[in-house]
């Protein structure tokens, strides 16, 4: 499952959201609890789709049940030696599995950095929600996990 | 939140998680995100959905592997014959009739040979060695003229003899004794009980199908087809069957057929592949002669989940008793192997009807009518299970071969197929059509059915005509002063008092001369005359046989007088049926002769330009 990978990753929950904006409201699959309603905290609007975004891109193919196609996989990239193919096949590979299952954003740029002190790369993924002018970015780390 | 899924029976994960995202598509969801595919709520729609998806589908199939009708593992489809009392039929090796002749050796002067149980024959299948094995004892006496040791009707089985002991544990709570060979042939089993290993004594065991009450004396083993679909023997407990005591030996001896046992039928060409016996190999020089009387027949594989279906709950209807007709049929397909199709009739339908009597006919794989020794083996059968009163009779199946004129209409502009290929296509699909509609008994061929069959083969074909003809095989032994009967058993096409023959034939030899059956009308009266007739220099008939039996065309019966002939011979008899569809019953099987038929396609271009066939009114 996605969120294996990105345990540690530091979630980005600011949210930058625009009065026009249409509204989406997903599950968070943190499961954080709502300190005065004992309930779990919907995450809404550009913290929807940043969590989309981020669990498409961790998936590896074959992992969600009667859905082969769906995933980043990427998992196999990180097992590489880093050098600019391997950085342009991620950046392709993120690219290719927004385009295809998350129809809300566009203008995808993706830009990936090897950070060596901490083996693992950082990947920032800029893009703008349909019909909105402002641009987004998603910043996390990829880490192998061994 | 209100839930409003109402569909539990889906089986389908799609379809479950299309239920769940329905159930999160009402108005005051708190969540939208359903549709996106990376959303948090879609992952664990995936992990509901598959979890209700891996239970149902779970529990469907664990449903239908508890019932005999649908389950399609075979231990449980074996298992729920059980209940029932049926064990699966197993392999069955072919068997074959052989007479056989061995010399002596110069120095020995022994005037009686004994071929013993387990002597091996062989014969090849494409390089492949098989053997047979005899399951008997055969004694021979030296025959001074001949100078040799003749043995007539040996029965040979196909299989190896495989042997093998088990020591009785009472320690073992699980006392079931598993066969080594899976292509085992049960029906060659035989099952010995020694007191220990170090003598030679014993006592025979027997199938629990040999008893109808069970005594803590009854020598008998329970055979059982296991979960692994390996054949196992079990022992009785002291009440139901004798118990068997520690460190008692069992052997059991078999044969094991070949994994396509069917191959080993009709096979030929045997040589002898020796005994181990060193009083017959002190005696024979070597084998001198070797004929198969009959072909090999009988070989056939275990039965098939489907069989097992359908004759595990006739068997327990029947009771191991013939009583009804489709007990006849049940137990005569469980216990002998080799049969493609049965019928069976009671005397009192019979035509004439013979009271006291069950008639039986019956098609075996791969031939047209069952050898001696099979018809033997039936009736051996038989006499175990049948009413004491009631005698039952087998008799060879009528074959009516139909064969064909057919012409197909087609538009060359809707094919890329050439006549011929088109032709070659209609062939094969009536060649299905034989074997798959018509092979067995209690079958009718329907025209228009056979006529759809032939405008399906191919979308350019327009419309079909088939002119139908059928005819019947007529043993003419040489010399023979024996009546005989033909009987098609439906209406000829003809009218009574037409000048034209309503019946043709092949040509057979008498005197010199080749001869042909017809027919002529005979004055005031509902039948016709049958004659013989030869053919003139000019192509006319002359007349050699005035009066060789009467035709009636209603019935479709030629009651015939002895019909002389030089030689050993038969002769195709055919008729044009009145009606095209043509039925059957009891003894009666259609076969579709390829031979005699011809399949013809026309082109046509355009409605305009059509023209009826060429060779017939339409």
């Amino acid at each position: 499952m996605a969120n294996s990978l990105s345990d540690f990753n530091e979630f980005n929950s600011v949210s930058e959201q625009t009065a026009d904006a249409k509204v989406f409201s997903d599950l968070n699959l943190i499961m954080n609890v709502h300190p005065a309603r004992k309930d779990i905290i919907p995450l809404t609007d550009i913290d929807a789709i940043k969590q989309a975004v981020k669990n498409l891109v961790l998936t590896n193919r074959g992992e969600r049940p009667f859905m082969h196609n769906v995933g980043g996989n990427i998992t196999r990239l990180l097992f590489e030696n880093y050098n600019p193919y391997m950085a342009a096949e991620l950046s392709f590979a993120i690219e290719n599995v927004l385009e295809q299952h998350e129809p809300r954003v566009s203008d995808i740029e993706i830009q990936v950095t090897p950070t060596d002190d901490q083996n693992s790369i950082a990947a920032t993924i800029g893009f703008r929600i349909n019909n909105q002018y402002r641009e987004f970015n998603l910043e996390f780390a990829l880490n192998r996990l061994r | 939140m209100k839930t409003n899924i109402s569909n539990v029976t889906d089986l389908d994960f799609y379809t479950i998680k299309d239920n769940l995202i329905e159930h999160f598509k009402q108005e005051k969801s708190p969540f939208k995100d359903w549709d996106f595919k990376g959303s948090g709520l879609n992952y664990l729609l995936d992990v509901l959905a598959y979890n209700t998806h891996y239970n149902a589908v779970n529990a469907h199939v664990s449903m239908n592997e508890t019932f005999l009708d649908s389950a399609q593992v075979r231990s449980n489809v074996v298992s729920n014959a059980k209940i029932l009392g049926y064990t699966p039929r197993s392999n069955r090796g072919a068997k074959v009739v052989l007479n056989v002749e061995f010399s002596r050796l110069g120095d020995s002067n022994a005037n009686v040979l004994i071929l013993p149980r387990g002597s091996k024959f062989t014969a090849k299948i494409d390089n492949r060695v098989i053997i047979f094995t005899t399951l008997s004892e055969y004694i021979s006496s030296y025959d001074e003229n001949a100078g040799v040791f003749a043995f007539k009707n040996i029965i040979v089985n196909e299989g190896r003899m495989i042997r093998e002991r088990f020591v009785v544990n009472s320690a073992d709570l699980n006392k079931q004794y598993k066969i080594k060979e899976q292509t085992i042939d049960t029906s060659t089993l035989r099952v010995n009980v020694y007191p220990h290993d170090n003598t030679s004594d014993f006592e025979a065991f027997l199938d629990s199908s040999n008893f109808t009450t069970y005594t803590p004396e009854s020598n008998v083993y329970f055979l059982t087809e296991n979960y692994d679909g390996v054949y196992q023997i079990e022992f009785g407990d002291g009440v139901i069957g004798k118990a068997l005591n520690n460190l008692q030996v069992i052997e059991i001896e078999y044969l094991a057929t070949i994994e396509r046992p069917e191959n080993g039928n009709s096979i030929s060409g045997f040589i002898f592949g020796g005994t181990t016996d060193s009083e017959f190999n002190n005696i024979v020089a070597d084998i001198e002669n070797i004929r198969a009387v009959e072909a090999a027949a009988g070989g056939r594989i275990r039965e098939t989940l489907n069989e097992i279906r359908k004759n595990a709950p006739l068997s327990f209807v029947s009771q191991n008793r013939a009583v009804t007709v489709s007990d006849y049929e049940t137990l005569i397909r469980k216990n002998v192997a080799g049969l493609d199709s049965i019928s069976v009739w009671g005397g009192q339908d019979n035509d004439p009807p013979q009271f006291g009597k069950v008639f039986l006919s019956a098609k075996p794989n791969g031939a047209l009518f069952l050898t001696e020794l099979q018809k033997e083996e039936i009736l051996e059968y038989l006499n175990t299970i049948k009413i004491l009163t009631v005698k039952p009779e087998i008799v060879d199946p009528i074959y009516l071969f139909l064969y064909f004129d057919i012409i197909a209409k087609y538009n060359p502009a809707l094919t890329t197929l050439t006549k011929s290929e088109l032709e070659n296509d209609i062939r094969k699909l009536i060649e299905e059509y034989n074997f798959e509609t018509l092979g067995t008994f209690d079958k009718i061929f329907r025209y228009s059915n056979f006529l759809s069959i032939i405008d399906e083969t191919d979308a350019a074909i327009t419309n079909s005509f088939a002119r139908v003809y059928c005819y019947q095989v007529l043993q003419l032994p040489a010399r023979s002063r024996t009546p005989q009967k033909l009987n098609f058993k439906f209406e000829l096409f003809g009218s009574i008092d037409q000048k034209e023959s309503v019946i043709s034939s092949t040509s057979w030899v008498f005197g010199g001369r080749e001869l042909f059956l017809a027919d002529e009308p005979i004055a005031d009266s509902e039948n016709r005359r049958i004659y013989a007739y030869t053919l003139t220099q000019s192509g006319g008939q002359a007349k050699v046989f005035n009066d060789l039996g009467i035709l009636n065309i209603k019935t479709g019966l030629l009651d015939l007088t002895p019909i002389p002939s030089t030689f050993d011979t038969s002769i195709q008899v055919s008729v044009i049926p009145n009606s095209y569809d043509i039925n059957t019953i009891r003894d009666q099987l259609i076969a579709i002769d390829f031979s005699r038929t011809s399949i013809l396609a026309e082109k046509e271009t355009s409605n305009i330009k059509y023209k009826t066939p060429s060779i017939f009114r339409n």
